[in-house]
């Protein structure tokens, strides 16, 4: 069969691109289906196409025909193919964008550690060369290449924000001193933020705004490279991942800041402390990555920070991020925030490394194309919030808040308020509620006493 | 049949052809871990960390400590199976690899026992494999031919292994012999050589959970795991 000129193009780029992480991964598959119960998409639907095994199977097929000793000759004994027409590629697109969000739970339940997010990353930048990644995700791409920022907002439109915020954060702490600092050289850290938390969500910023000034942090905003997500990672194009990185990192160097403070979004603190070197980003003066989280536990472990739990009195459980937990190890900041900030802190069972997705991670809430299966596998989410009965899923991730909604919403997730009385779950940052627990007038030097929840 | 006759064939199966068999392995192993190295680049790295060489024998161990994984903790059965069939490859190969030297040792009543256990169990293993392959449509779905080939292979070398110990029927000997080989020299064409990837996988999966703090997964406390990371302030 004659092949597409899509299609030769794809295989060579493949044949190309491949790295050596990748190739192994498709090549020792055994085929156990053992991660099929770890995947979110098949554990709800059921569907056998939904297992990771035969997902990765559409790109395996591929390799074989390319790489295998068998596959080469025998193609059908080991099930290789090879890509000849754009009815294939389309296929992998319904797949490897619409069918996994790369949350690596297979991953680490595979016996082998067959890395299911590098083979999402490799099939995604090689469909989206070919002009065949989602509308959504690829005008967020381009909104990011031509204005630095997701949401594609005006300088002026950031600038006037973060002064309203200051005006809001200043009436309600009744305090004209509140600043939130923009370019200010000699900062000790840059704070990068989540363009969710300037068009949508401004309660994230205020919340942070009041712990930093409360704990009298010299820090500053940048009014540029001020986007910490990156588009490159859930495209698998290292070219945005690094332009995202270097514009945060050259900020951070013409300010002179030692310390970039990456705000709570999962795949942006991955990007810029784990994916960077990954991508070749280079930074010529070491400028240390650190997420808010990390910060918060630290200024409540030095008692910089006093809070009060009892203004969370309501029970909260946490949603640990992928990027996060699985592919940034930062599991346990979040609980001992929350555990300090919270009266009643829960813990979802699995937790931790072992967490489910949200369901919008891998930029999936931009890819609206593929929302109805989105939302119907958000039952496992659910299912895991509503066994603790809590009355807000907290998470330190702006997209799984987003995620989180909608799987409140789509499972009508309610909890009980006080006896009797219901209401949908929220969802809350963790700055939300640290921030709330804060004890603004009594700023203590001590560390505040455990709470009996410990 | 003539017993001196069937002692020659198996004289040359032990002699010649299982270790041109072995030979061969070893050629195709050498091959395709050049080929690893040759062709695919290895992707860039995060930056070595004082954790790293702790989380890639993390990665390793997580063989035998299946209770850290989540789909082992809640299935253990097929951690159990998985330890047994591959308990009895294992066996299988290293019994095949050093009969020549071996075969008067395995005839020992308890060296028999212990072997024919190991190979029985593991054949009911490759079994129930089989039957799972076929049964479930989401494991047909992800089943080549030689996928059921490789594990028929397997079980019929198990089967014939049992039925060989303690290798005094010459007949056996020689169908355990012949399956060995066969399987041997059909290994580096098939599923089976999955094992040889197995290490290079956990060692870069170590390496990269390592780096960001995700190996070793300890148990401890949250209060323990803030109080122990370095400050940022
Ligand atoms: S658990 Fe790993 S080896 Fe088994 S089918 Fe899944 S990806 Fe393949
Ligand atoms: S990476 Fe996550 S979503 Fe993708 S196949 Fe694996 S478990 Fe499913």
């Amino acid at each position: 069969m004659k092949s597409t000129d899509r299609a030769k193009r794809f295989s060579e780029n493949f044949k190309q691109r491949i790295t050596r992480q990748q190739a192994l991964a498709l090549a020792a598959c055994a085929h156990c289906g053992i991660c099929a119960d770890s995947c979110h998409y098949y554990k709800v639907t059921g569907d056998p196409k939904m297992t990771p095994a035969y997902k990765a199977d559409r790109i395996r097929r591929v390799f074989k025909r390319q790489f295998d000793w068998t596959g080469r000759f025998i193609p059908w004994w080991v099930g290789a193919e090879a890509v000849s027409e754009d009815e294939q590629l389309e296929e992998l697109k319904e797949i490897f964008f619409g069918c996994c969000t790369g949350c690596r739970r297979c991953t680490i339940n595979c016996p082998f550690g067959v890395d299911m997010a590098g083979l999402v990353s490799l099939t995604r930048s090689l469909l989206i060369d070919e002009n065949m990644g989602p509308t959504g995700l690829i005008k967020v791409m381009r909104d990011q290449w031509t204005t630095g920022n997701q949401m594609a907002i005006s300088d002026q439109d950031y600038l006037e924000t973060l002064r309203w915020l200051q005006e809001e954060v200043r009436e309600e702490l009744d305090d004209p001193g509140v600043t939130i600092p923009v370019d200010k050289k000699g900062a000790d850290f840059l704070y990068i933020v989540n363009p969710r938390e300037i068009k949508y969500a401004p309660m994230s910023l205020m919340a942070a705004t009041k712990i930093f000034h409360s704990a009298g942090l010299n820090w500053t905003m940048g009014s540029k490279g001020w986007d910490n997500t990156n588009y490159g990672l859930f495209s698998g194009k290292a070219d945005l991942g690094r332009h995202m990185c270097n514009l945060a990192f050259t900020q951070a160097k013409i300010l002179g800041v030692k310390q970039l403070v990456v705000s709570e979004c999962g795949h942006g603190f991955r990007s810029m402390k784990w994916e960077a070197p990954i991508w070749g980003v280079k930074v010529e003066t070491p400028i240390q990555v650190v997420s808010v989280l990390q910060l918060l536990a630290e200024l409540i472990s030095r008692g910089i920070i006093a809070l009060d739990p009892r203004r969370n009195p309501l029970p909260v459980t946490y949603h640990d991020p992928c990027s996060l937990s699985r592919s940034s190890g930062l599991t346990e900041e979040p609980r001992y925030c929350l555990r300090r900030a919270c009266l009643d802190f829960r813990e979802m069972t699995p937790n931790r490394i072992n967490s489910y997705c949200c369901t919008g991670g891998g930029g999936a809430l931009s890819m609206t194309e593929y929302t109805p299966l989105r939302l119907r596998v958000t039952r496992i989410k659910a299912s895991q919030i509503a066994a603790t009965g809590a009355v807000s899923v907290v998470t330190s991730c702006h997209n799984c808040a987003d995620g989180l909604a909608d799987v409140i919403k789509a499972n009508k997730l309610t909890a009980e308020v006080e006896p009797g009385v219901h209401r949908p779950v929220t969802v809350r940052t963790v700055c939300d509620c640290v921030a709330n627990a804060l004890i603004l007038d009594s700023v203590s030097k001590q560390p505040l006493e455990p709470s009996k929840k410990l | 049949m003539d017993s001196r006759e069937t002692s020659n064939t198996a004289l040359f199966f032990l002699t010649e052809l299982h270790t041109l068999a072995l030979l061969f392995l070893v050629t195709a192993y050498a091959i395709k871990i050049a080929e690893l190295m040759q062709k695919f680049s290895v992707e860039t790295i995060t930056p070595r960390t004082s954790k790293t060489l702790r989380a890639v024998c993390y990665a390793f161990a997580l063989l035998v400590i299946p209770w850290r994984m989540d789909s082992y903790r809640r299935d253990p059965l097929r951690y159990a199976e998985f330890a047994v069939l591959h308990l009895a490859i294992a066996t299988a190969i290293g019994t095949f690899a050093t009969l020549q030297w071996t075969r008067a040792f395995c005839t020992r009543e308890i060296v028999a026992i212990g072997l024919r256990g190991v190979f029985l169990s593991g054949a009911i293993v490759g079994l129930v494999r089989l039957c799972r392959r076929i049964a479930r449509r989401e494991m047909r779905l992800i089943s080549t031919p030689d996928d059921y080939f490789s594990l028929l292979l397997v079980t019929a070398w198990l089967v014939s292994g049992w039925l060989a110990v303690p290798f005094a029927k010459e007949l056996y000997l020689i169908v355990f012999l012949t399956i060995g080989t066969v399987c041997l020299f059909y290994e580096p064409f098939s599923k089976l050589f999955h094992y040889l990837y197995w290490p290079f996988l956990r060692y870069y999966m170590g390496q990269y959970f390592g780096h960001r703090g995700v190996y070793p997964v300890r148990p401890d406390s949250a209060d323990q795991s803030v109080q122990n990371y370095k400050r940022y302030l």
